[in-house]
């Protein structure tokens, strides 16, 4: 298989380069992952981080031919050659396809994902009617990839100031959360002409998303939220 | 205080996008069904309080959209302080001023056509 | 840690757009294009009610090929921005949400707004 590889080594001086790979594949190599590990074998002055190798622990973000996903579950068989790798759009490159995610945690932890409700703690736990579960799915399950915030536009104009569709899909997953009593702190906080509301509804995100879900869907959800509530 | 509106100029946008909509297909729609108004007709739906009111909210609305169109391309492509503010005042600066022209004009066609 | 140093992948030559991306930055476009013009539109109502010579000699504008072409882009402008627009107020509302229906709507857009704008055209030449 042949690859086109954004290379950088910050300690080399020397500007980012595309250099171009033949990798014999061999039988079981299923996805882009497993072509990556082999080249890795050949060259190992190659960086890519990659853990879990099925789709979990979001690593291995990065833009293959032109979009953003997961080398562990992007096929190989669907793949156009020569496959073009690079970092993810917008981010600060470390060292080949490896970038500085320290922004986008940041604003991860802006939007305070986690359950905030300062009621007495009950004598079990607090309960929610299947309808109220319901609502979470298609929220909980993101693995923070970074495949969505590298792809939006918005993002890439204003990375330090908006929080980008990964944070605001996890803070649209607290706002949504019957057992979270900050609903009014946190819809004050996302509204403002950076953080929430460079969204343009590109829909990017929902494009690239390896776990198909929805970060604009959430993002439209909390505008309404915001809507309903200061009136 | 925030300078520029976050929720708030979306609700500009949408509601502003709404009617400037409404004028858009109902003009057209007027156009196809009774042709041009011909000057006179046109003055005299101009000069009427209710026409004049309905033309100003228009163009209000279209200026209002474009601020907040405007707004978002400079807030996300020009970055340096200065000349974002420079640009943004510009922006603003203008469309009051085409506002008060606007006003003039309806005015003065008030006043004559009386 | 030296963030300033590290450099940035973002050459948009090489990004593949989605057709949602597409239409949203014709959107963008398309805007900018009609707030240009608003200080002709604004002159444009001042002629019309002036004087019936200065109503009739609007209505002659579109006269030659240059205000053909210039109208013609305008028409595409004002017709992708209204197509787009009501497609971004009907998913505010829920409505084409999905990424599949989102993906239609916004080739019906791209796609609708150049036959609007050449039956404007086609309605303005007639």
């Amino acid at each position: 298989m042949r690859l086109s590889v954004y290379r950088f080594n910050p300690e080399a001086g020397t500007a980012p380069f595309m250099q171009d790979y033949e990798v014999p594949l061999q039988h079981g190599d299923k996805m882009l992952l497993d072509v990556l590990v082999r080249l890795k074998a050949a060259d190992d002055s190659l960086s890519f981080r990659r853990s879990c190798r099925e789709g979990i622990c979001g690593s291995d973000a990065m833009n293959i031919n032109g979009r953003n996903g997961l080398a562990c579950i992007t096929p190989i068989a669907d793949l156009r050659e020569p496959v073009t790798l690079r970092p993810l759009p917008g981010f600060p490159v470390i060292r080949d396809l490896v970038v500085d995610m320290s922004q986008f945690f940041a604003h991860y932890r802006a939007v305070t994902p986690y359950l905030i409700n300062d009621d007495p703690v009950p004598a079990r736990e607090r309960l929610q009617s299947p309808e109220q579960r319901a609502e979470l799915d298609g929220l909980w399950e993101c693995i923070l990839c970074g495949c969505c915030s590298g792809f939006c536009p918005s993002y890439w104009w204003n990375p330090d100031k908006f929080l980008g569709p990964a944070a605001l899909l996890q803070g649209y997953r607290f706002i949504a959360d019957s057992r979270d009593t900050a609903t009014a702190a946190r819809l004050e906080f996302l509204d403002d002409v950076y953080r929430l509301y460079r969204c343009r509804s590109i829909m990017n995100c929902t494009e690239v998303c390896p776990k198909h879900l929805s970060p604009s869907h959430a993002i439209e959800r909390i505008r309404l939220k915001l809507t309903k509530h200061s009136l | 205080m925030r300078l520029l509106g976050g929720q708030r100029a979306w609700i500009v946008q949408r509601l502003s996008a709404l009617y400037l909509l409404l004028c858009v297909v109902g003009g057209a729609a007027w156009l196809l069904l009774y042709g041009r108004p011909g000057f006179e007709g046109w003055r005299g739906f101009v000069a009427h309080p209710a026409g004049a009111l309905a033309l100003l909210l228009f163009y209000t609305a279209l200026f209002a959209h474009a601020w907040v169109g405007l707004r978002d391309v400079v807030l996300d492509y020009v970055h340096p302080f200065g000349l974002r503010a420079g640009v943004l005042a510009l922006v603003a600066g203008g469309l009051l001023a085409l506002e008060g022209w606007t006003v003039l004009v309806l005015a003065g066609a008030h006043s004559v056509g009386n | 840690m030296r963030p300033s140093t590290r450099p940035v992948f973002l050459d948009l030559s090489k990004i593949r757009f989605p057709i949602g991306a597409v239409a949203s930055i014709l959107h963008r476009v398309a805007g900018v294009l009609l707030a240009l013009t608003l200080p002709l539109l604004v002159f444009a109502l001042e002629r019309s009610v002036a004087s019936e010579a200065s109503y009739e000699s609007l209505l002659d504008l579109a006269g030659g090929p240059l205000a053909l072409i210039a109208s013609s882009v305008l028409c595409w402008a004002l017709a992708h921005h209204l197509l787009a627009g009501v497609r971004h107020l009907l998913m505010d509302v829920g409505v084409g949400a999905s990424l599949a229906v989102a993906r239609r709507t916004a080739a019906a857009a791209l796609a609708g707004g150049v036959v609007l704008a050449l039956l404007l055209v086609a309605w303005g030449l007639w």
